[in-house]
């Protein structure tokens, strides 16, 4: 193969050079850099703007050690990633690169990283629940195939390893793991919990550590759910976990402002919006095919921080996480009535009941902290209040399947009420008060 | 009057001992009812602690069962993918080696330079008058397939040891240039004869489960 190479490289920045002109490269297009005297392959690089005065170019592996000397060679050839089933138990890098110091993939097949809009008639009205083995999220907030939600969770909240339980207990077929911005002892963890759980064999993980080039960070969303996709295409149920999605949101921030693009609010880029979306939008039940649901973590100082504001016009709901614990009052899953109805028949109800008593017991805290709620059902509503927050909005440990986490909730509410103080039907109470 | 007062004595005497004997009679019964209380809220306790140690004993070995049957699991998935990987590690440093070989030849055979100056010059002169060249990639292929042949006429084979039957041969042919077909079996026929046999059998074993 002949490939065109250049030798006038205009100027070198942080993360990206430009080029005088457009030396014959599409958006999108790879190129490769090369020492100028041995030929030496330095990194590569992928063309982010195209206009008639200059093209400019996203270096993967930084800009160090580059000069306007270094040569650039065409590859006439879009950004894609490799995908092998051969992935599954390793881990790679945002460029796709094999990370985990084992011997390279030989790749099946190379997918498009454009992430192209799926043909909304190909979509699949969402229907399928998603078992997670955590109460609080398979009884009262459902997740469901092809669903898009964040856990929002501040910034020293357990969100990474709430990621590795749901990941430990979740029934999918395929789970695609990607880390941007890991600590290693983040990204240690992770691999050590799949490996004890047995699920590593399901797993492919695409990490980018903290001290990564930005670039790789920014790519790697693009090249996990490119890979998801060809196993979503396969007939699988993927599960993709995207951490940090506010690291990613940063790292755009930096490239946009590297760029001299106008900054909007908090100096993100203005497109930050779409830039998110197309990425949660990966997110789909493909008719004839499998499904890609998509859980990101979002760490947040305050809900009306750009990410987590955009993040929740886009997705389907949230999870949030306050003190180590999944918190009923904050958390929603918006696709959760096409599935719950269909599961066992105390499900919706024993949801709706302890949802309200909860409200209610954080009514009668709110009074006791002030000295008042003295009378005996405020007292159970508090009993009530400590059990619930104690063994059901604690997301960690063995996974429970939906049935005993029902009886759980059942078990719960006997410890505290009386049948009659539930609220739940009389029917409901006849056939399940007693068994638990 | 002294014989009275003896007498008032002796009942007093029988009387204490009465209540000696009764007291004791009393004590002793109480005794043991309380040590049978005892020995019986013992036994109680005992069976209580036992039946509490048999549950815990079932719920521990049931727990250690689990752990254990994990345990296995892991280390199965673990060989199985150590297995996989070690053949894509065979296929990949093969592949390097062939690229090490090959790629170097078609590289001096058809650079950039050469296929400018030479072919080019040599098409170009051939034709009078105004002049347009233009190669259609299937052209390219075949130019490409023709000159990496000239370099590769005969077949190539690869063999672990000189009288071991498995090999990788290459074949060069005008259509479809040099492929490195290797499947896992190949490979693994290939190199697994250099390898300890209980080892090549567990890895093949594992595979196929």
């Amino acid at each position: 193969m002949i490939r065109k190479e250049i030798n006038k490289i205009s100027e070198v920045g942080k993360a990206l050079i430009s080029v005088e002109g457009n030396p014959g490269v599409a958006l999108n297009h790879v190129v490769e850099l090369l020492e100028a005297d041995s030929n030496q392959s330095l990194s590569f690089a992928k063309a982010i703007n195209i206009t008639e005065d200059s093209t400019r170019f996203q270096v993967f592996n930084g800009t160090t050690g580059l000069s306007t000397n270094t040569k650039i060679r065409m590859h006439e050839i879009p950004l894609t990633a490799g995908f092998s089933n051969k992935m599954l138990g390793r881990s790679f890098d945002g460029a796709g690169e094999v990370a985990d110091g084992g011997p390279d993939v030989i790749f099946e097949k190379e997918v498009s990283t454009r992430l192209d809009t799926l043909n909304p008639t190909v979509r699949n009205v969402p229907k399928q629940a998603l078992w997670t083995g955590i109460p609080m999220i398979d009884v009262f907030n459902t997740l469901v195939k092809s669903q898009k939600i964040p856990i929002f969770a501040g910034p020293t909240e357990p969100y990474n390893r709430l990621l590795s339980q749901i990941a430990q207990g979740a029934q999918a077929d395929v789970i695609i793991f990607a880390g941007i911005g890991l600590k290693f002892d983040e990204y240690h963890y992770f691999k050590e919990q799949l490996s004890q759980s047995g699920n590593i064999d399901k797993t492919i993980m695409f990490t980018h550590l903290a001290g990564d080039s930005q670039i790789k960070g920014l790519m790697l969303p693009d090249v996990a759910l490119s890979v998801a996709r060809e196993f979503g295409d396969q007939g699988k149920d993927v599960l993709v976990l995207l951490t940090d999605m506010t690291n990613w949101s940063n790292i755009l921030r930096n490239v946009a402002n590297y760029q001299d693009m106008i900054p909007s609010l908090q100096g993100y880029p203005g497109s930050l919006y779409s830039e998110l979306a197309k990425r949660y939008e990966v997110a789909a039940d493909i008719e004839g095919a499998g499904s890609i649901t998509i859980i990101g973590a979002t760490t947040l100082e305050s809900l009306e921080d750009p990410v987590p504001d955009n993040t929740g016009y886009i997705t389907e709901g949230q999870f949030f996480l306050e003190n180590g614990k999944l918190k009923l009052a904050r958390s929603l899953s918006r696709l959760k009535q096409g599935v719950n109805g269909k599961t066992r028949g105390d499900h919706r109800a024993i949801m709706t009941a302890m949802a309200s008593l909860l409200a209610d017991a954080e009514k009668a805290y709110e009074a006791s902290e002030v000295g008042a709620a003295n009378d005996a059902f405020s007292q159970k509503l508090l009993g009530y209040r400590t059990d619930f927050i104690e063994n059901i909005e604690e997301p960690f440990g063995e996974p429970i399947e939906l049935e005993p986490a029902l009886d759980k909730c059942w078990a719960i509410l006997k410890r505290h009420f009386e049948p009659t103080e539930t609220g739940l039907s009389k029917k409901l109470i006849e056939e399940y008060w007693d068994k638990n | 009057m002294l014989t009275k007062k003896n007498k008032e004595m002796s009942d007093n005497k029988e009387n204490l001992e009465g209540i000696v004997s009764k007291l004791k009679e009393q004590g002793i019964n109480a005794g043991e009812a309380e040590k049978q209380r005892i020995v019986d809220e013992a036994k109680k306790q005992a069976e209580a602690l036992i039946a509490e140690a048999e549950a815990q004993k079932l719920t521990i070995i049931e727990e250690a069962n689990t752990k254990a049957e994990q345990a296995e699991k892991n280390a199965q998935t673990a060989l199985k993918q150590a297995s996989r990987d070690m053949i894509e590690a065979t296929k990949v440093a093969v592949l390097k080696y062939m690229e090490s070989i090959f790629g170097n030849l078609s590289e001096s055979l058809f650079t950039q330079d050469q296929y400018l100056e030479e072919l080019t010059k040599a098409v170009v002169a051939s034709i009078n008058g105004n002049k347009t060249v233009e190669v259609p990639p299937a052209t390219l292929k075949g130019m490409q397939a023709f000159i990496i042949k000239a370099g590769l006429k005969e077949e190539v084979s690869l063999q672990p040891l000189a009288n071991s039957e498995a090999k990788i041969a290459v074949h060069s042919t005008e259509n479809s240039g040099v492929q490195f077909v290797l499947s896992d079996s190949d490979v693994q026929q290939a190199m697994f004869t250099l390898l300890n046999k209980d080892l090549v059998e567990r890895i093949t074993k594992n595979q196929e489960a």
